[in-house]
């Protein structure tokens, strides 16, 4: 992160722009050219009309009266130049519904794309990314950065093209009227246009400390809104409310500066326009009176309305401006995020589908490239002197090494913090291992695709997490075209399904705010019933019975049982009673194995296990 | 009266409105009301000066010079201190102008900065107050948008549009005066045209605004989204379901873009809509005047025609002006009734009790509570539950998953309020209390151990701001969490833990909570389930540590395990929503066929303990 904020220095505004421009193509790069086309005549049209309508047609009304030309015919001509002036405007409001509407569209269809890419991105990150990162703060890029992206793209671009256009051609006209005094106008724009880019560099500065800010306000909000339950319990309102109100107070500063230092275009552009109207009013009487104006009074009068109203498409164009400005930080936040560094997978190796056996080692086989023949889907793991640390120089796991296979259950013990669940985090490359390798069916788990390597797991974590939908959609979610037989059946096996059927609707219950008012007993029958449907060979129970009652638990255990003598299971639980059927238990200290066999050899021992059992000793 | 109508209304007169109790936005701006005046004197002082512009202009173009013929040539004489005087005037105009604008500009973005700054603090605060129950109806999701999303755009459309605002009604009362001078039977158009513009601006507000919730709902939805794959992050990689999440994602961000493109495509029409208005005008003008002017032969009125039209472009650019901020109104409207929704909810928690009242001890009653989370729902998660507990003593309750064994401690700590029945803490009814001390005085570790991002030393000082370091120790020490935190972590008490505690494991988050309970120096002690994750030995200790250094306080603890309450003094078994049995373990064994079964169960997993 600091790294790319480095990066972003302001002249990253024209790539940033480049970039999202490169997000309309094929045709939607046409329909922008259209946009731009429609939202140029849309200002000629106007212009024109506004010509038309006060000096032809007026000037025609008074010569065609003052030439005492017939009735009929004077109407007829001034019926003629009034259909002419309602073409133009109907084509002018024509274009105007066009390009807006086309806009509304393109702008969506780009923001669909973005918020698509940063969830796909979201999903690509490594999951040390989320270590560092708040959830406020990767939730502001889906919100308020893309928000800042809306008013742009929907209203300024096309009303930038419009007021450009407008300051073109009112340019260029002032300069049909008279070149010199012009030459007045031509030197305010340019002083306008310097100063312009002057402030937006500066500006643009403070966007992006106003976007930073708001992703910090954000971040406290997720956090103690989610937390508001503790939060109330432990009366802990005022230092909540004062460190949200730092990031409040932040973004007060932050966005005030930014808006401050955009909308000071507008006095400047005033100001100069006021300056270039009374140097032009004072140097054209001169001119006027020195007979330098061949118009006379009138002509001057109207050049000088002309230098007015020329300052005004300034006024719109600042406006528009901070939308854009707001809108290049809020993508330049964007873009630094789908530019982070990706979860690695090069592995080649992946699962391929042999048959449509319902068993999944069957159904299954692996794909290893460079080589013809399909290795089975046993579940073999094994764990070579594997080192492992979160921080360098901070060894979490030394020398671990261990074997699985079907059938096999391998138990893990050890006192908190001993390194059980990072072995987990490790079979599932959630991070890299140091040394030592890791493999599945004796391919080394780095040359295995992520997607095959999670594929070919199932996992019931220590927390248990639920999405917004309903009981049955929750189950289903580890194998997306279960029945809903398969999920009754394998809510039975997991004594979830009592449960379940008190709930007001049964398996259609909805659930909210992550499984909101189920207690952590009924998520982990929940996370257990996702694993007895879900197949792969091999099985990981993270602490998956902790907060289950005894009774259920041996209930649970008993339905389990059948599904996890064809599979490699690997267990790590507090109740030692729940694990003396592993065949190997490893306890671990440190970091380390200390000791290792089944409960029967280990307590014979009379060791570490020994005494963790009967209580002599603690694991440090 | 639709609502944004109420809001501009509101934003102009709320000062002389008197709705007690209601939501005011006025109420959140006054306290920057010095710079709210400031602004709008500087808006409004800054438009006089660009109506007088043209006045100078043709003071200088009149009385500048004198026009005079000379051989049929037409040739003018300069007052040259004149031109210079209104060359002057109008420098002075434009350093004015500056001025005014930096005012405009310094103190729009204070007061609308300010204005984001008081609502957010405001509904943040009320979300703090809410119950329980209302947080469970709102959804946190929605809550964290409006908080975030919603305030930013309120706070944007504030600044965006004070200024046109303020200038758009001066410059259509000046134009319209100049019309009506200029031509008053030509004005006679502004009494067809205005009425219809303010109808169909009306008529668009009232389409667009549900238009505009519907994005507001989808935003929440966004959110929704995006928080659970945050939490879930690791579920979704261990299943390899990031593509299910992008497909489940597409349908929400398709929801999204479609309603945008709804709400903002409609009112795009808008600008369209103001065009085909203003054209529609000239062209009549032209027609009907010039009509009119060549039949009566009357050149005069051609030249008032002229001006008329100049006129009237500028009036119907500033309803242009006007139509816009109207647009601005109602999309933010959406939001705007989004907070206001939080900020009028009620919570039916009534902190109501007499501060002089206080939990003197750790006794505990419950006297036939009944109890339901919804109105709605059919069957009582509690039902008929009596029981006392005395100060000081060591309480177990145990049951199935889903006895409701945490509904009965959410009680206790009025989370939620009793349907029936009562409930006694210290010999009072609980509601005799005032909440912040009942929860002062009855601790309790959750059973989703929850931290915050920050210190080790930030998550514990929660449990007491003031506690020493000394303090902080003691409770580790309790906890068994002296060593893991001086010796693992690597800063000791200053190790910063992530959000929701990921770098800590299981276990160590649970001693952390329990540590920071303790610092609160509870009468009361709850623990839900807060064993879970520990090893046998430091559950052990940690108990034993509870019974012998804080003999005073009344613990009750959530178990799963019949270890763990074993030796307590008094045993609760739950089953279904209500009292299976109270008593000691001997009693419970000898008489709860519920308590047996799951003591039978954990005994025989200890079967092949050598004697």
């Amino acid at each position: 992160m600091p790294a790319s904020l480095n990066r972003a220095r302001p002249k990253n505004f024209l790539s940033t722009m480049l970039r999202l421009f490169s997000y309309f193509e094929g045709k939607m790069l046409f329909l922008l050219v259209l946009v731009v086309l429609l939202a140029i005549y849309s200002s000629v049209a106007n212009i024109l009309g506004t010509y038309l309508s006060g000096t032809v047609v007026i000037h025609t009304l008074e010569e065609n009266l003052g030439s005492g030309m017939p009735l009929e015919e004077s109407l007829s001509i001034l019926y003629g130049q009034a259909l002419k002036l309602v073409a133009i405007y109907v084509a002018g409001v024509i274009s105007n519904i066009l390009y807006a509407q086309i806009m509304v569209r393109l702008t969506q269809k780009v923001l669909y794309r973005l918020r698509k890419e940063l969830m796909a991105k979201m999903h690509r990150l490594p999951i040390s990314y989320f270590d560092r990162h708040t959830h406020g703060e990767v939730m502001t890029y889906f919100t308020n950065d893309i928000d800042s992206l809306v008013a742009a793209m929907n209203d300024s671009f096309a009303n930038i093209v419009l007021s450009l256009s407008n300051i073109v051609g009112t340019v260029v006209s002032l300069f049909l009227i008279n070149v010199y005094l012009s030459l007045i106008v031509l030197f305010f724009v340019a002083a306008m246009i310097f100063f312009m880019f002057l402030n937006s560099h500066k500006a643009q500065k403070y966007y992006k400390a106003q976007q930073k800010a708001l992703s910090e306000v954000n971040s406290a909000v997720e956090e103690d809104v989610l937390g508001v339950k503790v939060i109330k319990a432990f009366s802990h309102e005022e230092a909540s409310f004062a460190r949200f109100m730092k990031a409040n107070g932040n973004w007060k500063e932050a966005s005030e500066r930014a808006f401050f230092f955009t909308q000071l275009n507008i006095p400047i552009f005033v100001s100069l326009s006021y300056l270039n109207f009374s140097i032009s009013a004072v140097v054209g009487v001169l001119f006027l009176t020195n007979g330098m104006i061949a118009t006379g009074i009138g002509g001057l009068s109207s050049y000088l309305v002309f230098v007015r109203t020329s300052c005004q498409p300034f006024n719109f164009f600042a406006q528009h401006l901070n939308a854009i400005l707001s809108a290049s930080a809020g993508a330049e936040r964007i873009f630094a995020f789908l530019d982070e560094e990706e979860e690695q997978d090069d592995g080649q190796v992946v699962l391929e589908k042999i048959s449509d056996e319902k068993d999944f080692c069957r159904r299954y086989a692996w794909r290893i490239p460079g080589d013809d023949t399909l290795r089975p889907l046993v579940g073999r793991i094994a764990f070579e002197h594997v080192d492992f640390s979160y921080i360098p120089g901070k060894p979490v796991l030394k020398d671990i090494s261990f074997e699985a296979w079907p059938g096999k259950k391998v138990a893990f013990v050890g006192s908190t913090g001993a390194g059980k669940t990072t072995i987990i985090s490790l079979l599932a490359r959630f991070y890299p291992v140091d040394s030592g390798r890791i493999t599945y069916d004796g391919i080394d788990i780095q040359d295995i695709a992520l997607e095959s390597l999670r594929r070919a797991l199932s996992m019931v974590t220590q927390d248990t997490h639920l999405f917004t939908g309903s009981v049955k959609d929750n189950i289903r979610y580890v194998r997306l075209h279960s029945t809903d037989e398969e999920i009754r059946k394998a809510s039975r096996r997991s004594h979830a399904e009592s449960f379940i059927e008190r709930l007001p609707q049964g398996y259609d219950t909805l659930l909210h705010d992550d499984g909101g008012n189920l207690s952590e007993g009924e998520r982990q029958l929940l996370g257990l019933t996702r694993a007895s449907l879900n197949q792969p060979p091999v099985l990981i129970l993270d602490e998956a019975t902790s907060n289950i009652d005894t009774r259920s638990e041996k209930l649970i255990h008993e339905g389990l049982k059948s599904l996890m003598g064809e599979r490699t299971v690997l267990v790590i639980a507090h109740r030692l009673s729940t694990i003396k059927d592993a065949q190997e238990i490893l306890v671990l200290e440190e970091g380390r194995i200390i000791e290792r066999g089944s409960q029967e050899e280990l307590l014979k021992k009379k060791g570490a296990y020994y005494d963790l059992y009967t209580g002599r000793r603690e694991l440090a | 009266m639709p609502e944004h109508v109420e809001f501009l209304l509101r934003f102009l007169y709320n000062a002389t409105m008197n709705n007690k109790g209601r939501f005011r936005l006025w109420d959140y701006l006054r306290p920057n009301k010095g710079s709210l005046f400031l602004a709008c004197f500087a808006i409004m002082a800054e438009c006089g000066l660009e109506i007088s512009i043209p006045f100078l202009m043709n003071l200088l173009l009149s009385n500048g010079m004198d026009r005079y013929e000379k051989d049929g040539e037409v040739l003018y004489t300069l007052h040259l201190d004149f031109v210079l005087l209104i060359g002057g005037i109008m420098v002075a105009f434009a350093l004015l102008a500056l001025v005014l604008g930096i005012i405009t500009a310094r103190f729009t973005a204070r007061t609308g900065r300010a204005l984001g700054y008081e609502l957010r603090k405001a509904e943040y605060r009320k979300i703090q107050a809410f119950s329980f129950r209302n947080i469970d109806g709102f959804r946190t999701n929605s809550l964290v948008t409006r908080l975030t999303n919603d305030i930013q755009i309120l706070s944007d459309t504030f600044c965006q549009v004070l200024r046109p605002l303020l200038r758009a009604p001066i410059q259509l009362i000046f134009a319209l005066a100049f019309a009506i001078t200029m031509s008053a039977r030509l004005s006679v158009v502004f009494a067809v045209i205005l009425p219809v513009m303010a109808g169909l601006l009306i008529f668009m507000a009232i389409r667009a605004r549900p238009r505009f919730i519907m994005v507001q709902k989808a935003l929440d939805d966004i959110n929704r989204d995006t928080q659970e794959s945050l939490i879930a992050m690791r579920l979704i990689r261990a299943n390899d379901k990031a593509g299910y999440e992008n497909e489940k994602f597409a349908k929400v961000n398709r929801n999204l873009a479609s309603a945008s493109k709804r709400s903002l495509g409609f009112i795009a029409y808008n600008q369209a809509i103001m065009q085909f208005m203003t054209y529609s005008c000239t062209i009549g003008i032209l027609l009907v005047g010039g009509n009119l002017a060549l039949t009566a032969k009357d050149a005069d009125f051609i030249n008032d025609m002229a001006s008329f039209l100049s006129y009237v472009a500028q009036l119907l650019a500033s309803l242009n002006m006007v139509s816009n901020v109207f647009m601005s109104f109602t999309r933010s409207e959406a939001s705007l009734s989004r907070v206001k929704e939080v900020m009028e909810t009620e919570s039916e928690i009534k902190d109501t009790g007499d501060p002089e009242n206080i939990v003197e001890n750790g006794s505990i009653s419950f006297q036939n509570v009944s109890f339901r989370y919804g109105k709605s729902e059919k069957s009582a998660v509690l039902k008929d539950v009596s029981f006392d507990i005395p100060s000081g003593a060591f309480a177990g309750i145990i049951g199935q998953t889903g006895s409701s064994k945490s509904t009965l401690i959410y009680l206790l700590e009025r989370f939620y309020d009793v349907d029936e029945g009562g409930i006694l803490a210290s010999g009072k009814d609980i509601r005799q209390y005032r909440l912040a001390h009942l929860w002062e005085s009855i601790a309790i570790a959750f059973q989703s151990p929850r931290l915050f991002s920050g210190t080790v030393r930030d998550n514990l000082l929660w449990g007491n701001p003031k506690a020493t370091d000394a303090d902080l120790w003691d409770a580790l020490d309790i906890c068994c969490s002296k060593d893991f935190v001086a010796d693992k972590l690597p800063f000791g008490l200053d190790t910063p833990i992530g959000q929701s505690g990921t770098n800590v494991s299981g276990g160590q988050r649970q001693r952390l909570c329990i540590a920071r309970a303790l610092l609160r120096k509870p009468k009361i002690l709850i623990l839900d389930d807060s064993f879970s994750a520990l090893d046998r030995i430091t559950e052990g200790r940690l108990k034993e540590n509870l019974r012998t250094r804080l003999p005073d306080m009344t613990k009750i603890v959530i178990a799963q395990k019949v270890s763990t309450i074993k030796d307590a003094d008094t045993i609760i078994v739950l089953n279904e929503g209500r009292v299976d049995g109270i008593g000691k373990n001997d009693d419970l064994l000898k008489e709860n066929r519920i308590y047996q079964d799951i003591y039978r169960l954990q005994e025989e997993g200890k079967e092949c303990l050598p004697a």
